[in-house]
Parts: C-alpha cells; structure tokens; sequence
C-alpha cells in the first residue's frame, strides 16, 4: 500500500527532472540545419533517382525525398499548397512552367554562385532569378524499326508534313498538352513554325493520325519501342534512352526546323527547408552534377561551361527561335482550344 | 375557434416530439463514455466526409481566384462551342457504367448460380481465385490486359498475329475498359446474389416443382423474382463503382474521357479547381441517386423469404446440358483471371515486354530500391488507418443498431457516404478543405467538446457559459506565446508543467479512491507532451544513423522507421489537443461536484491552448489526412461488419448485464465487444486490403516524404514502365495477402469460427 502511495511522486519527480534536462540541453535556439529536402522532380524517374543518390553522397546528412510529376500537375501542386508548402525546390521540366510559377508568386529568387557558369545565361536564367535552366533538349521523331521493315513504302518522317503521310494513320502517338510539357512544346513550335492559323489546320489533320494523347510527354517513346504504335513526336533524349535500352527505334528531326525545351529548376516560396534547397539549387549548376545525366538514362545537353554533351548531336540541328514568353503567356488558351478543338473530336480520326 | 386549437394541438405534438428527441440525446450524454464515443465518430464523419464534400459542392459555383459566383462550367453543358466535347464525356460515362453494370451482374449471377445451384469442385480454391481482383491494386487488371491483348500484346500480337492498323480495333477505348472493369468488379455482385441464392427457401421451388411446373417456368416466376432485389443492388452497386474509377479509365481509355479521368485532368492538368468541383458535381448526381435507391429502395424490398439462416438444402440442377453451360463459362473465366494474373507476374521478370522475353528480376531491384519508400509509407499508413477505421465502425454500428436517438439514420447516413462517394470528388474535398485551416470545422469541433465539457459542472448555464468564454480566450491567448515570446518547445513545456502541476494538486487534495481517476490521465498528458519535445533527440540520431549505413535497403528503411515514429509522437497540436479535451471530459465526469469548476476550468485553458495553436486541421501534406481519407473510404464496411454482427446478439442478453447494474461501457467491453470480436477483425483485414489498393482518393494527397504505391504504379504505367508497375503490383497483392493469411491464421486460432468477409462497398 505504501509503495503504491509513493509511485505517483517518483514520476512528478522524474517529469520536472526532465523539464530541468531538457530545458538545460537547449541552451541555444535551435535554427538546426535541414536533414531533409522535398524534391518535386519533373524528368523520367530513373534520373531523379539517381540524382537523388548523388545529392545523398554528396551531402550525406540529407535525405532526399521526392515525388515525380508532370510538369502540370507540379504546378497544379504548387497552387494549391500555396499557403503551405510541401516543396521546397522544383527541379526539371520546360521552363514555361516555371515562367508561370514566377508569374503566380509561387517561387523564391535565389542568387546562386554558380549561375555564373551558365553558356546563355540571357537565354538560361530568369532577369530576376527565380529560375535557371539546367538542362536542353530538342524535339525530334521516333520511329519503330519493325514497322519501316514491314512497310517498305513509310521511311521514318523527315519533315513535319510527313507526320501527315497516310501510312502513319492510327499509328501516330503524342502527348496531350494539359498535362504535358513536352506537348505543350510541340503545340507551340508549330504554332511559331507555321503561324497561328495554318499551325491550327496542321494539327488538326495532325489529330486525325493519332492512337492516342499520353498523358506523359516521354510515354511515346516507351509505347513506339513496345510496337504499341509506330511513330510519334518525342523530345530527342528520351528517344536516344530508349535506343540504348535496347528498343528497335529510329531517330530522325524535322528539316524545316524543330522546337527545343530548356529545363527549369526553382526555389519554392515558402520551402520548409530553404537550406538545403539552396544546396540543392548549387550544386544542380556544377558541370559535374550535369554530366551525370547519361548515367541515369538522360541524354539531355548540359546549361553550364565545363560539362561536355554526352549526345552533341541533339542539338546540332535547325532549331527554331523558341519564344518561351510568348508560349508560356497563351498557354491556357492553346492548352484549352487544343482540348475542345482536336483533341476530343473524334470526327478528326474518321 | 376549432382552427385555434388543431393549431396548438400541432403545436404541443412538436413540443413533446421535441422534447422526446432532447430526452433521448440527454439519456446517451448522461453515460460520458457513450456521449464521448458519439461525439468522437460525429466530429469526425463531419470534419472527414461531410465538410469536404460541401466544400466541392460549394467550390463548383465560384471562381478561386476571384471567389465570384459563376456558372461558367456548367454553362458549357449548352454553350455550342464546349457541348459537344461535354456531352461526349458525359454520354460515354454513362454507357460505361451500364455496360459494366450490366456485364458484371450477368457474370455475377452466373457464378453464383454456379456455386450455389451447381456446384464446382474445389469450392473454396476457386472461390477464393474469384475475389482476387477486389483485393489487387484498381488497375492490375488493366495492366495484364494491356500485356496480354495489347497493340503488342502477347495474344494479341504474338499468337494471332494481328497487325494493328488504322481502324482495327484494340484494347484501347470504351470496349476494352467495360471488359476490364466487369473483371474487376464482378466479384462484388457474385458475393451480393450468392449470399441472396443461399438464403432462398427452396420450399417456394419445391412446391412448384410438385405442381408439375417447367424448370423454366420455376425459374421465371420464382426464382428469378425472389432474386430482383439482388440483382438490382449488385447492378446499382457496380454502376456507381464503374462510374467512380479513375485507374482503369486512365490507363484504357485510349482517347476516350470518362468523368472521372476528366476531373483529374481538371485538376492535375489544367490546374483548375472551379471545373474540377464542378465535373464532381456532375459525377456525384447519378451516384447519390443510385446510393439513395439502393440505400431506401432496394434495401427495403428485400423479401422476407431470403433473410434469416439458410434453410434445409440447396435445390440442385441435375440437367446436363444446363450444368455444362454454367461450368464451362465459369471455368473460361476463372481460366481468364488466372492466365491475367499470370501475365502481371511473368511481366513483372520479364526483361523488355514485346521485344525481349528474357526472364530477369531487374524490375524487382528497382522497385525495391525505388519504390522502398513507397511500400513502406502504404503500408504503414494503411496499417494505422486500420484499426480506426475498425474502432469507429464499432462505434458506429453500436450506436446505430442499439440506441435510440435522433440523428442516428444522419450518422449511419454520412459513414456511409464517404465510401459511396467516387474517391476523386473527396480527394479534391481534403485538398481544398485543408489547404488552410479551416476554422469553421475547429471551431465546432471545439465548441462541441468544450460545451459538453462544461455541462458537467454543476452551475447555471449562465457560469457555465462564461466560464468556457474565459477558459476559451486565456487558452487562445497562451497559444500565441510561440509566435512571440517562447520556442514551441519551451511553450509545450510549459503546457506540460501545467498538467503536471495538476496531477500534484490532485494527488494532495483528493481522496484516496477518486486520486488516480484524475493523477493518471493528467501524467499521461504531461508525458506525452514531453516526449512530443524529446522525440528528435531519438530520432534524428536514428536517422543520421541510417544514413550512414553503406546498405541502401537498411539505410532507408532506419530512415523511415525514425519517420513513423514521429507520426505517433508528434501529432499535430490540434489532433492532440482534441484528445486531451476527450481526456479532460473523462477526468472531469470522475471527480466529485464541488472540484469541477476549478478542474474543468484548469483544463480548458490547457487543451484550449493546444487545440487552437498555429493553424489548426491544415493537415495536407501531413501523413493524417491520408490516414483520415483511408479510414474514410473503409468506413462503410466496418460499420456494416458491426452492424450485421450485433443483429444477430440478443440485446436481451446486453439488458441482462445493464439490470445486473453494469454500466453502458462494461457491458460493451465484457458482453458485447467479445461476441463480435470475430467480425471486428474481419473488417480490420477487409479495411486493411481497401487502404492498400485505394488510388482516387488518395492521389492528390501523396507527398514527397510519404509517396503511395498505388500512385506509384499509375506513374510508372503512364510512362510506359509495364514491367515495373507489374512488380510494383505484385508486391502490392503479396502484402495485402500476407495480411489476410496472417489474420485468418489468428482469428482461426483465438476465435475458431469462419466468419465470412463483406466485400460488397468503398471501390478503388
């Protein structure tokens, strides 16, 4: 009975010993140094993966976790969780995303050391900071091997209006623009190749080839490979990823000219862990983080001096002169009339 | 003058209805225990169902940017330029659902009918093999099928040879997702119309017979009439499944869009909230319409020749031709589902589908160094969502089942409600609800806990008022110390010092009977508010200790074991300060009437303080709301396990330990709570395979810190990684498995019965 009594006090005892302890060991206010960084990671999987592990040996006492999204639906994210952020740095994905990330305040300026090695920084680098480029890649044709075998009459496209030759009718795949940046890039290089009013008319016979709209812009790559479909407009890295998996595909460019994507890489307002995003953010622009990208599958051209193309040829063609302001403003306007227009209309594919 | 007094007669006829209804909330608040169990599951169905719901309702009519009124998405309904586009959606949605409705009921009752009328060998094998698809991930089926009947699937391309040119018809499209979605949802209408044939008296038939009816004859005018309640449910049922699947759409649609598909889109493509919530609006109609029939239409005409026990035998078709049909289509698709699985597992070891056959488990290595967190988050999450959901249902089902009260039919309404619902509408709901902190539903939530609170002191509601209004903003105003003068840490210190500082109080004046009542709960409190402030100095070593690991499996499964811990250590001050109000309403009911008004006092401004500090119930991006939001959509079926449970005690044996003078509490633990343990853990591994292999709800509430594997797969399908999402699915349907192996293995053990699992609502 006794014992019983006095338990009770022993515990009040030991609960203001460690008010004492506890209040002792946090002599200075914590402002600790982040151990973790959310990544929202707009490119193929694999490579955030593999960037991940590099950042994790690089920085050991960091733990990376990330969530891969099309560039869309990152934005979409972003929005909602204006008030409170999950993110804390936005890497990848074409920077008319992160035009329109600026634009809606969902970003935070950061002046890196390191953006002094970008080759372009006019073109590479937002006049405010808020986002740079890291990586370029330019749009071009995959085409299945087996397919240009069985059908001596079709030879992988050479030019824009060869998309529209009937062999390739049914067989035809691309990403649908709301969702995907690598379409959305499409949309707008024949928009600015061919004029607003006989871009539209192209992709309106355009949309009357199609299998079907993917929703991510790498997907047709993947789905030509596989047979699933036997033509299709793929940025160029994403095609060579493939062929070096083994897929039977051809690559070939447009000659009239071909759009090309710079990848965006931005500070979220309000990151939980600023600090590490901003180690992030560093060390994303040394030329050895950029030459990484071959390792995990990524072909695409580095942004910074001192790191060498794996695949130079990518962007040894007739590139046009992209507009990225321009196509980040109409976005919503193409994206919607793309939608109702063509996209939805079966009577195209008739 | 006769006018006068119908109208007083009317008048006192509300008064006493009235009166009644209070007398019967008063009868439940009188038991703390029974009043904090309604009050827990109430708050809880309106903070997670009802209030987001309203708030899709609700953001379908303005603008978020502007927050002006428009009609602007439902216009498009008849503005010439977006009909078209619309109406196609709409039209389409809809004969999918009817075809899959269709399709799966007829499939449905021909394997019941099999089972039932028939007979197959190796029953319980086979039908195991049947419920299969209701525990795999929503688009496992669809996966295989690409696999299989692809544009360069194995049958397709390989042992048939077709070329797929322009116009030859593939998997892609309405058709190919009606077959899938009949495959994945026709289990559910076997298990409705098997339960139904069984309990069919087969007196009706028998007499019939011996009146020299055809079988046919039989079977049209008895059978089959005696089954229309069955069949309607199940079609009803599967029409709103159909209608609410967003994976099966997403990856077989080709270019056609359901509903479903196009408010993801809205959302995760077009960035566009308005039209979102709008779209849902559209898609909740038809299915409240069919949870509405079912619910009051169906479930109403069941007759009574097919409840109760089974009675006597089973009548069994003896014509030959008759058996072979029903054999041979039900073997055709059991070979079906197999030879779907199969190709799930052999395409999850196969190098490169379609081009390179090697076998090889590259895909496993990936998903288990890629995928690690993934797995371990979903389990984890849906472990712990399991046994709240399985607690509430309980609850719930005891409530509504036992007690008398107004508001039940409401309760058991909006529990099921949240299953019924397509998950896509409730996952925009959590996104817009709990993006900020909604203060509306705190605010009631407080209110509703602290008042009930101060009911238990003995004074005027006048004091009573005044003194929650004090409690309240002292509470209110201690939780902005962290914001200016303290560290939170030092602030829950502080706040742990006063429940401390309580239990001392306590402990000198009370007497030595009631001490504990109130000394223990105030310690609990104190404590965990302390190891809420001690946890990183356990975890972070934990962590860092991980990351130092030269494994990279162990590394991060230590990283994400330090993880979980802080879920159950460092909940969000409101989730806490929640509790510690229930806690406090407990202490307060056990001291006598003169220490309340001090202790109730004292404890206010405690739990005031932590309930509303910072930004209360902002949990997106937080491990709760996926908690929340899987306990949500597994609900329905553990209220339905308790209730279909209690049905069957006699409550008499309940009132004979009540006369006894047990109270409400004991009686539920020592009488009731024993008698329906078995079909309490059979919901828990039922709710347990939902979370697992939910997807719609969930997908806008993933983060990056706890990703879900049912997001997982869908992102590695939509890039075209087949083969990884097949071992990710593999994975999947192993776990879910394993559970319900290890599950039937206990209650097989400790229970020794065989209790059946309801299968039947809350889809994918």
């Amino acid at each position: 009975m006794k014992r019983y009594k006095r338990y009770p006090i022993w515990l009040v005892a030991l609960l203001i010993l460690s008010f004492i302890v506890s209040a002792c060991a946090r002599s200075a206010p914590k402002k600790a140094e982040s151990k973790e960084l959310n990544l929202l990671c707009t490119p193929q999987v694999e490579w955030c993966e593999g960037m991940k592990a590099e950042f994790e040996k690089k920085y050991p006492d960091i733990t990376v976790n990330f969530v891969r999204m099309s560039s869309g639906e990152s934005l979409t994210r972003l929005r909602n969780e204006r008030d409170n952020p999950q993110f804390d740095i936005w890497w990848g994905g074409p920077v008319d995303s992160f035009i329109a990330a600026k634009k809606e305040g969902l970003l935070e300026a950061y002046k890196s050391p390191n953006a002094k090695n970008l080759v372009d920084p006019k073109l590479m680098k937002d006049p405010d900071d808020y986002w740079v480029g890291v990586y370029v890649g330019s749009l071009g044709f995959a085409t299945n091997k087996n397919f240009l075998q069985d059908h001596p009459d079709a030879k992988a496209p050479e030019s824009w209006d060869d998309l529209l030759d009937p062999v390739w009718k049914g067989q035809f795949m691309m990403a649908h623009p709301s969702s995907s940046g690598t379409a959305y890039t499409t949309l707008c290089t024949i928009l600015q190749l061919k004029g607003e009013e006989e871009g539209w008319e192209y992709l309106r016979k355009l949309a009357g080839q199609v299998l079907q709209f993917t929703k991510s812009g790498s997907a047709p790559a993947r789905f030509i490979g596989q047979g699933e479909a036997a033509v299709g407009v793929v940025f160029s890295h994403d095609i060579v990823r493939e062929i070096e998996k083994g897929a039977p595909l051809v690559l070939s460019f447009p000659k009239e000219g071909t759009g090309y994507e710079i990848g965006g890489m931005g500070i979220i307002k309000g990151a939980k862990h600023p600090d590490a995003a901003k180690k992030w953010f560093d060390w994303a622009l040394l030329p050895e983080t950029q030459e990484l990208g071959p390792k995990y599958g990524a072909y695409q051209a580095p942004t910074v001096k001192g790191a060498k193309p794996a695949r130079p040829e990518l962007l040894q063609v007739n590139l046009i002169d992209y507009d990225f302001e321009w196509c980040g403003e109409h976005k919503k306007e193409f994206v919607d009339k793309f939608t109702n227009e063509i996209a939805g209309a079966e009577n195209l594919r008739k | 003058m006769l006018n006068s007094h119908a109208k007083r007669g009317w008048r006192s006829h509300v008064w006493a209805d009235l009166r009644h209804r209070v007398d019967e909330i008063r009868m439940i608040v009188q038991d703390p225990m029974l009043a904090m169990g309604l009050m827990g599951v109430m708050l809880f169905v309106f903070i997670f169902v009802v209030y987001p719901l309203l708030r899709v309702i609700w953001q379908g009519f303005f603008d978020p940017q502007t927050g002006a009124f428009s009609l602007k998405y439902f216009a498009q309904y008849v503005d010439p330029y977006y009909r078209a586009y619309n109406w196609q959606v709409l039209r389409d949605t809809i004969m999918m659902g009817l075809f899959t409705a269709f399709g799966g009921t007829l499939l449905g009752f021909i394997f019941a009918y099999t089972f039932v009328r028939v007979g197959v060998p190796f029953p319980r094998a086979v039908h195991a093999l049947a419920l299969v698809p209701t525990i795999s991930p929503p688009f496992a089926i669809a996966i295989a099928t690409i696999l299989l009947f692809g544009r360069n699937g194995l049958v397709t391309r390989h042992l048939l040879h077709i070329q797929f040119t322009h116009g030859v018809n593939d998997v892609y499209g309405l058709d190919g997702l009606i077959f899938v979605q009949i495959i994945t949802f026709f289990p559910v209408a076997y298990l409705i119309i098997r339960a139904m044939l069984e309990r069919l008296d087969p007196a009706l038939e028998e007499a019939a017979l011996s009146l020299h009816a055809s079988k046919f004859r039989i079977f049209r005018t008895i059978t089959l009439p005696l089954l229309i309640p069955g069949l309607a449910g199940s079609f009803l049922l599967l029409f709103v499944e159909s209608l609410a699947d967003l994976g099966n759409p997403l990856l077989l649609g080709g270019n056609r869009t359901v509903l479903s598909t196009e408010i993801y889109l809205a959302i995760n493509g077009q960035y566009d909230q308005q039209k979102g919530a709008a779209l849902s609006l559209v898609l909740l109609i038809p299915t409240l319409t069919v949870f509405l029939l079912q619910r009051y239409y169906v479930n109403k005409r069941s007759y009574i020749a097919v409840t109760g026990k089974p009675t006597g035998g089973q009548i069994r078709v003896t014509d030959r031709w008759l058996r072979l049909i029903f054999l041979t289509i039900t073997g055709l698709i059991l070979l079906l589902i197999l030879a779907l699985y199969l190709s799930i597992f052999v395409g999850s070891i196969t190098r490169l589908w379609g081009i390179d056959y090697h076998l090889e488990l590259t895909h496993y290595q990936v998903a288990f160094s890629r995928g690690l967190n993934a797995i371990l988050s979903t389990t984890f999450l849906s472990l712990v969502a399991t046994p709240l959901a399985g607690i509430m249902g309980m609850v719930i089902a005891f409530l509504v089942v036992r007690k008398a009260f107004s508001g039940r039919e409401a309760l058991d309404f909006a529990s099921n409600l949240g299953g019924a619902v397509p998950g896509t509408i409730l996952g925009i709901g959590y996104i817009i609800a709990f993006i900020k902190a909604p203060w509306v539903v705190v605010m009631l939530a407080y209110l509703t806990l602290a008042g009930y609170l101060v009911s238990q002191i003995p004074a005027s509601w006048v004091r009573r008022g005044m003194v929650l209004l004090v409690a309240s903003v002292v509470g209110y105003a201690l939780s902005l110390l962290p914001t200016t003068i303290l560290y939170p840490d030092e602030w829950r210190y502080l706040l742990a010092f006063g429940y401390g500082l309580l239990a001392l109080l306590a402990w000198r004046m009370l007497s030595k009977d009631l001490r504990w009542r109130v000394v223990g709960p105030a310690l609990l409190m104190a404590l965990g508010l302390v190891v809420y402030n001690i946890t990183p100095w356990i975890t972070e070593p934990l962590a860092a200790w991980g990351r130092s690991l030269d494994n990279q499996t162990w590394s991060r499964v230590v990283v994400k074991v330090s993880n979980m811990i802080t879920v159950f250590t460092q909940p969000t001050m409101t989730i806490l300060g929640f509790t510690y109000l229930l806690l406090s309403i407990f202490m307060v009911t056990q001291v006598p009437k003169r220490w309340r008004l001090p202790l109730a006092a004292w404890l206010l401004v405690l739990s005031a303080s932590l309930s509303l500090y910072g930004k209360p119930l902002a949990l997106v991006g937080t491990p709760y709301i996926v908690i929340a939001a899987y306990a949500v959509r597994s609900l329905p079926a553990s209220v339905r396990a308790g209730v279909a449970a209690l049905q069957q005690i006699d409550p008499a044996i309940e009132e004979a330990s009540t006369s006894l003078g047990a109270d409400a509490q004991y009686t539920f633990r020592h009488i009731t709570l024993p008698l329906i343990a078995p079909a309490f853990i059979a919901g828990l591994i039922f709710a347990f395979a939902r979370h697992m292999t939910s997807l719609s709800a969930i997908i806008f509430l993933t983060t990056a810190e706890w990703p879900i594997l049912t997001v997982w797969i869908l992102s590695e399908v939509e890039q075209g990684g087949m083969s990884t999402a097949a071992a990710y699915s593999m994975i999947l349907i192993f776990i879910v498995l394993a559970a319900i192996g290890l599950t039937y293995l206990f209650v097989g053990r400790v229970f020794a019965t065989d209790e059946g699992i309801d299968l039947t609502i809350g889809g994918g």
